[in-house]
């Protein structure tokens, strides 16, 4: 797997789990792969891995059946919800906010071409 | 750890692996000399009875067996005995060599063993065979007895015993060479033996020059006096010295580097 | 595992290699070591294989004197020279003569790995590429199940198939208890790999950190103009910027660039190592 973007890999493979539980490709309660597994299919070091679900522990999404594997937590989807949102507001948006301001681009604009956005689909 | 199970100097197991790994990569270079040799034999035994009908001596019907089993016996000898740790003159193989999970004494052995022991053996045996059908079909065509080889004469003993000496030298000189042992271990040894002759040329010139040598020498009845201590100049030739290069060869391949 | 203090090794007396080395290696990592051509990456697999002999000071790996080649010593490391040549013969006879030797070698991973390396254990060895018996004698050493695994470039001569395929083989076999120690010119074949960066220049380990700390330290940036940024400890100039090493705790966490960090440990490594002595205290 290539890794693009200039965030920590362990990061960017945090990033990955998020999208595999926000498109419900992953559920709560879950058992998701290995640390090894996964080691072994991103082609990265398994103690970077390792940090990636010590991180996740952390934040309550995964969680450690001993001798079992990893799991979704229960609430995992509300979690990751929440911590996306967050970090999507404090990181992603200021971003936005600033070209917006640069290229001139009001928040009306923004709703029309939302609202667009939203019916095509 | 259990020291007899785990023992770092021997084990038969891996001894076994390591002759298994030489039988596999090196006894077959071994094989095609003595087998180009008896060919050559051959050759030139039915060249010799096809265009010489002269007439053969006793001497040499009595003796032609002992003295091409020896010439043999030496010329592979020192052959597959330069070729003893082939892989440590190869530098894209011989990490692996020495990598080997065996002790150096391990290689070391197993080196020998082929190269001395087991190449003896297998001349005897072979030779033996060999000259058996040699005299049959000899008999047959022309009419000719052979004496079989005698592995009890005392010739025969000395032989080997000489054999054992060539071999450790050249053991010796398959680890200290980098380079084709075959050659340069006797360039080495005839230049050790030009010194060694050179010196004593030297001593009598200059060290004896005042007394007059000669006649003190023609004084010592050599007869008796290398007869006196025929035994242990023996001893020393046939005995000490192979084993002295032995062990040399051995602290050799521990120092061995890569 | 490894401990090294203060060696001296030399090929020829008058241009000392190694002085005063010391290093010590652990296992459960990935060390991957970098340095200049001749700054003595492939010399130190060697010691520590116990194919040269150090001069002075101390050299203990795995609990024995590599020198002393104790068997047992031998069976729990395995050497991947950068080149090599195999006798010649089969890949099923090599196996056959050779994993008796390890005592933990698994003939199932030796076939896992030659049928991922796509190569038939009937094939003769003399006519493969040498990209194939890198990957043989890659796919063997693995299966040894060795403690310490050396490696010297280990993705020369590897197509990029392959090169993908090993960075798996080290993922999949790699383990608490196994020490891999990676020498190469090539970060970017093992970037995500490696555990542990270590740097050696003139024959002293002049940096050794792990990912972790390096990603906790140093932020990789890069930027338009270099005003645009304080506390830059090494710059490089690039298409359209510049490639900027500052520390973490101004710039947040980043992904790794170990040819720019290698870059700058070689233009100012009292700089660099400063920065890892600061985030230690804090």
């Amino acid at each position: 797997m290539e890794f693009n973007d200039n965030k920590a890999i362990y990061l960017q493979i945090t990033d990955l789990f998020f999208d595999e539980i926000l498109m419900k490709k992953w559920n709560n309660g879950d058992r998701i792969p290995s640390v090894r597994e996964l080691a072994i299919n991103i082609e990265v070091n398994p103690n970077t891995v390792m940090r990636t679900y010590n991180y996740l522990q952390e934040k309550g999404i995964v969680f450690n059946k001993r001798g079992i594997g990893y799991f979704l937590a229960d609430d995992a989807y509300k979690a990751t919800l929440n911590l996306r949102k967050e970090e999507f507001i404090q990181q992603e948006l200021p971003q936005i906010f600033k070209t917006m301001n640069l290229l001139d681009i009001k928040l009306k604009d923004l709703e029309i071409l939302y609202n667009e956005h939203i019916n095509k689909k | 750890m259990n020291t007899i199970t785990k023992n770092k100097y021997f084990s038969f197991q891996r001894f076994m692996l390591l002759l298994k790994k030489e039988a596999q990569f090196n006894v077959k270079r071994d094989l095609l000399i003595v087998g180009a040799m008896f060919s050559l034999f051959t050759l030139v035994m039915t060249l010799v009875f096809e265009f010489d009908e002269g007439n053969y001596d006793s001497e040499m019907l009595e003796n032609l067996h002992f003295i091409a089993f020896t010439v043999m016996l030496f010329v592979g000898g020192v052959f597959i005995s330069s070729f003893s740790f082939m892989e440590l003159r190869d530098k894209l193989k011989s990490h692996f060599y020495l990598l080997t999970p065996g002790s150096n004494f391990e290689k070391f052995l197993g080196n020998l063993l082929i190269s001395l022991v087991a190449y003896i053996l297998f001349m005897i045996v072979t030779y033996l065979t060999y000259s058996w059908i040699f005299n049959w079909i000899v008999f047959k065509l022309y009419g000719l007895q052979f004496s079989p080889l005698n592995l009890i004469s005392e010739e025969f003993l000395i032989a080997i015993n000489v054999f054992v000496l060539v071999h450790s030298i050249s053991f010796l000189g398959s680890i200290t060479f980098k380079k084709y042992p075959v050659i340069f271990t006797p360039i080495a040894g005839f230049i050790l033996l030009t010194v060694v002759s050179l010196f004593n040329e030297l001593m009598e010139k200059i060290v004896f020059a005042k007394m007059d040598l000669d006649k003190h020498l023609s004084n010592i009845d050599f007869e008796d006096f290398f007869g006196q201590y025929e035994n242990l100049f023996k001893f020393i030739l046939f005995y000490v010295i192979p084993i002295i290069l032995w062990i040399t060869t051995y602290l050799k391949l521990n120092e061995k580097e890569y | 595992m490894i401990k090294i203090e203060e060696l001296e090794f030399y090929y020829k007396r008058k241009s000392e290699l190694f002085q005063h080395l010391n290093v010590d290696l652990n296992e459960g990592k990935v060390y991957g070591i970098l340095g200049h051509n001749g700054a003595g990456k492939t010399t130190l697999l060697k010691l520590i294989a116990g194919l040269l002999f150090p001069k002075s000071g101390k050299c203990s790996v795995n609990g024995f004197v590599p020198k002393e080649r104790n068997p047992y010593f031998l069976q729990e490391i395995f050497y991947i020279p950068e080149e090599f040549e195999f006798p010649s013969t089969t890949i099923a006879k090599y196996i056959k003569t050779h994993s008796g030797f390890y005592p933990k070698f698994d003939m199932n991973i030796m076939d896992d790995l030659l049928n991922e390396f796509e190569l038939s254990v009937s094939r003769k060895i003399h006519n493969l590429s040498f990209g194939q018996k890198k990957k043989l004698l890659i796919a063997f050493a693995v299966s040894t199940n060795c403690k310490i695994l050396l490696m010297d470039e280990p993705t020369n001569g590897l197509d990029i198939p392959s090169k993908s395929k090993f960075r798996k083989v080290i993922a999949s076999y790699f383990n608490d208890d196994r020490l891999f120690i990676i020498s190469t010119h090539q970060v970017r074949d093992l970037d995500n790999i490696l555990d542990t960066i270590i740097v050696i220049e003139k024959g002293e380990v002049i940096f050794n950190q792990t990912i972790e700390e390096i990603q906790n330290t140093l932020s990789f940036q890069k930027v338009k103009n270099l005003s645009e940024m304080d506390h830059v400890l090494f710059s490089e100039k690039e298409f359209g910027g510049f490639s900027v090493l500052a520390e973490s705790k101004d710039f947040g966490e980043t992904k790794i660039d170990i040819e720019l960090l290698y870059k700058a440990i070689n233009s100012n490594k009292e700089t660099i190592n400063e920065a890892f002595k600061n985030e230690h205290n804090n």
